[in-house]
């Protein structure tokens, strides 16, 4: 089968070179033959076919014009055969073989404004898709971005705080009438030690909401879960229940939570007393609101929470404020105007 | 959306949507389709569904022949649509016809050529109708323009190209210089008015009344447009007009180039005007140059030489005339993407 194809390759070889051995007849040989037998001169065929007589001679010497297409030549060729009675197709065969057809340049041009726009809408079509995937991009980073800037940390009602050094946090705990401090020392696996202060939230009045205070505590390369439940005695009877939550911090993640914490939590008690009717409207340092609403003339409003706190005061000459005991001074605030400052006051 | 899906996986196709023949030019395959524009439709009980019965040559050999439910229309007329519904279906047929992908329904974009003398109403249908096939995007050509193309002439250099290209119902004469139709005009003549001729010269001369196809078979094998050297003859059959029955007659090339005088006269004039209302540069070049024909009537006998005769200046068949205009309609088919839309033409 193979020697099969072989043979044939072969044959097929010898039959495409057997053109290159025989002496090629021009169309202007065969077409000259012809003529001359009709007994026709160059002038009669010019006349007849209503060619100019240079034509006629070019296509008889084979000089044929390289800057005509290449449908004219074989029109002209196919006439002329057509004449003096030679085959169309042999003198087409003939001028296929010389070759000249390829010299030809049929490229087209344009010249329409309609290239010009078209160029124009697929540039800014390309700008276009550039612009998309630029922003797509973008969009892909940022989302991959975001979650590994967010801290590990820790959350005390919101707030984060972390410290990866002493891991201590110093929680005021206040009590309503007696301002007890008791100290919660919590250790866990017998590792580092956590000290832990914890804060009872003063109940002022019916809108100040009992605070759970959850702290985290943390160890340097370990975890330590712990849950520590305190329950607390006061004289107006509240209990506050406090729950160190798990934490876990892995040491991974303490390079990135040393820029944060640097905060440390600090519950300031504050109390309140209200010579007159005052709007109050009282945010702690976590944003959370602790007091809100016109307070009567009076009343005294207790509370603790984690400083600073933003104050606004309806009328501050009707307010007596204590922080931490400390009373502070309310004679820079104009009567008769708003006030709005954070405690502790700025020296 | 899922129409440009689709096209993604159809070819961009040219049409050259012929009175007597649809041909249809894929990008990069040639020409792939070639069959008249017939269509026959059943229709089994009065005021019943229509459907398809047979499309192409399978219906051109019903012409004529056809029972009482069944009816072979042509659907083009004089180059443009007189059967909106039945062309639609023609063309949905073709289309799908040159897709191999049966999953999808094919969505190409289509290029038709049309008349140059076709109104705005006649293009519309054109359009709406391949639309209706199922095209994504309709171009529109002038027949002309893609005739020049398809022929080779240089239709993008700065001098003048004339093409006149005889098609089944209309004869186009065009002058292409610069990618643009400097003129051009279009008369209802073509293959059909040969055939109406010789039916017309049979039943008047011989009081017999023959077919279309007999007529058109009479034409492709004795016609002549030039008073040739040797006589041929043919023998037909055809109902006598007056017995009523079916005699035969014999005809010859003579007899018939008598009876075609009519509508050469018609071309012959519509060229000569052409040559009138060029422009003088135009002129020159055609001169010298000559003008090429094209289109299924070009390959009726001695045309060139009539041509030559009564214009003075070279005449050329071109190549492979039937498909010049698909094969024009491809070429600038394919050059959307690279010249824009500057050769097609506008409602």
């Amino acid at each position: 089968m193979k020697q099969e194809s072989n043979i044939l390759k072969i044959e097929n070889d010898i039959s495409t070179e057997i053109p290159d051995d025989i002496e090629v007849v021009g169309p202007g040989r065969m077409l000259i033959e012809a003529r001359e037998t009709m007994g026709l001169s160059q002038q009669q065929v010019a006349d007849k076919l209503n060619f100019r007589i240079t034509l006629v001679q070019g296509i008889e010497t084979e000089k044929f014009d390289l800057t005509l297409p290449a449908a004219f030549n074989r029109g002209y060729l196919k006439n002329y055969a057509k004449l003096v009675n030679v085959s169309q197709d042999d003198i087409l065969n003939s001028y296929d073989q010389l070759g000249v057809a390829q010299r030809q340049c049929d490229e087209m041009q344009s010249f329409s404004k309609g290239t010009e726009k078209q160029a124009e809408h697929n540039m800014l079509m390309w700008i276009t898709y550039l612009i998309l995937i630029a922003l797509i991009t973008a969009t892909v980073v940022w989302w991959y971005q975001v979650p590994s800037t967010q801290p590990m940390a820790v959350s005390v009602n919101g707030i984060s705080d972390a410290d990866n050094t002493s891991k201590v946090i110093n929680v005021n705990d206040v009590s309503a009438n007696n301002s007890e401090t008791q100290e919660r020392e919590i250790s866990a696996d017998d590792i580092a030690i956590n000290q832990i202060t914890n804060k009872l939230p003063p109940v002022a009045d019916e809108k100040v909401a009992e605070l759970d205070t959850k702290a985290l505590i943390t160890t340097l390369d370990t975890s330590i879960s712990g849950e520590v439940t305190a329950d607390e005695n006061n004289d107006e009877g509240i209990n506050s229940n406090i729950t160190v939550l798990t934490s876990l911090v892995n040491s991974s993640n303490t390079q990135e939570n040393i820029g944060e914490s640097d905060v440390t939590a600090v519950l300031a008690k504050l109390i309140f007393t209200f010579s007159g009717d005052c709007w109050v409207n009282i945010y702690d340092a976590t944003g959370e609101r602790v007091a809100w609403g016109v307070k009567k003339s009076g009343y005294v409003m207790r509370f603790s929470g984690l400083a600073p706190f933003n104050v606004t005061l309806g009328r501050p000459e009707l307010v007596q404020i204590e922080y931490n005991d400390v009373a502070v001074d309310m004679a820079g605030f104009n009567v008769g105007n708003i006030a709005k400052f954070s405690l502790p006051l700025k020296p | 959306m899922f129409k440009k899906l689709r096209g993604m996986f159809s070819n961009d196709l040219s049409i050259d949507l012929g009175t007597a023949n649809t041909l249809i030019y894929v990008k990069d395959q040639g020409i792939v389709l070639n069959e008249p524009s017939v269509v026959a439709i059943r229709q089994d009980r009065a005021g019943g569904s229509k459907s398809v019965a047979a499309v192409g040559a399978a219906a051109k050999q019903m012409l004529g022949r056809t029972p009482g439910n069944i009816e072979a229309i042509r659907p083009m007329k004089d180059g443009v649509i007189a059967n909106f519904f039945v062309t639609e279906k023609m063309l949905q047929y073709f289309i799908k016809q040159v897709h191999s992908n049966n999953f999808l329904r094919p969505s190409p974009r289509v290029l038709v050529c049309v008349p140059c003398g076709s109104t705005q109403v006649e293009r519309r249908a054109i359009r709406e109708s391949a639309l209706g096939a199922g095209a994504r995007e309709v171009y529109l050509i002038d027949e002309p323009m893609a005739a020049a193309i398809g022929a080779g002439m240089p239709v993008s250099e700065a001098t003048g190209s004339m093409v006149v290209d005889i098609g089944g119902g209309t004869t186009e004469v065009g002058i292409i210089a610069l990618n643009g139709v400097v003129y051009s005009s279009s008369v209802r003549i073509g293959g059909d008015k040969f055939d109406d001729a010789i039916i017309n010269y049979v039943r008047r001369n011989f009081g017999s009344l023959i077919g279309e196809a007999t007529a058109e078979r009479i034409k492709h094998e004795i016609g002549s447009a030039y008073p040739g050297e040797e006589l041929v003859e043919i023998e037909v059959r055809g109902r006598n007009l007056a017995e009523g029955v079916p005699r035969s007659f014999t005809l010859n090339s003579n007899e018939i180039l008598e009876a075609l005088q009519e509508p050469l006269t018609g071309i012959v004039s519509a060229i000569m005007v052409a040559l009138e209302q060029s422009p003088p540069e135009l002129a020159s070049d055609i001169s010298e140059r000559g003008m090429i024909l094209t289109g299924g009537g070009a390959l009726l006998k001695d045309l060139d030489r009539l041509l030559m005769e009564e214009t003075g200046i070279p005449v050329v068949v071109a190549d492979d005339p039937l498909t010049c205009v698909a094969r024009g309609g491809g070429k600038a088919i394919e050059m959307i993407d690279m010249h824009g839309g500057d050769l097609f033409s506008y409602e």
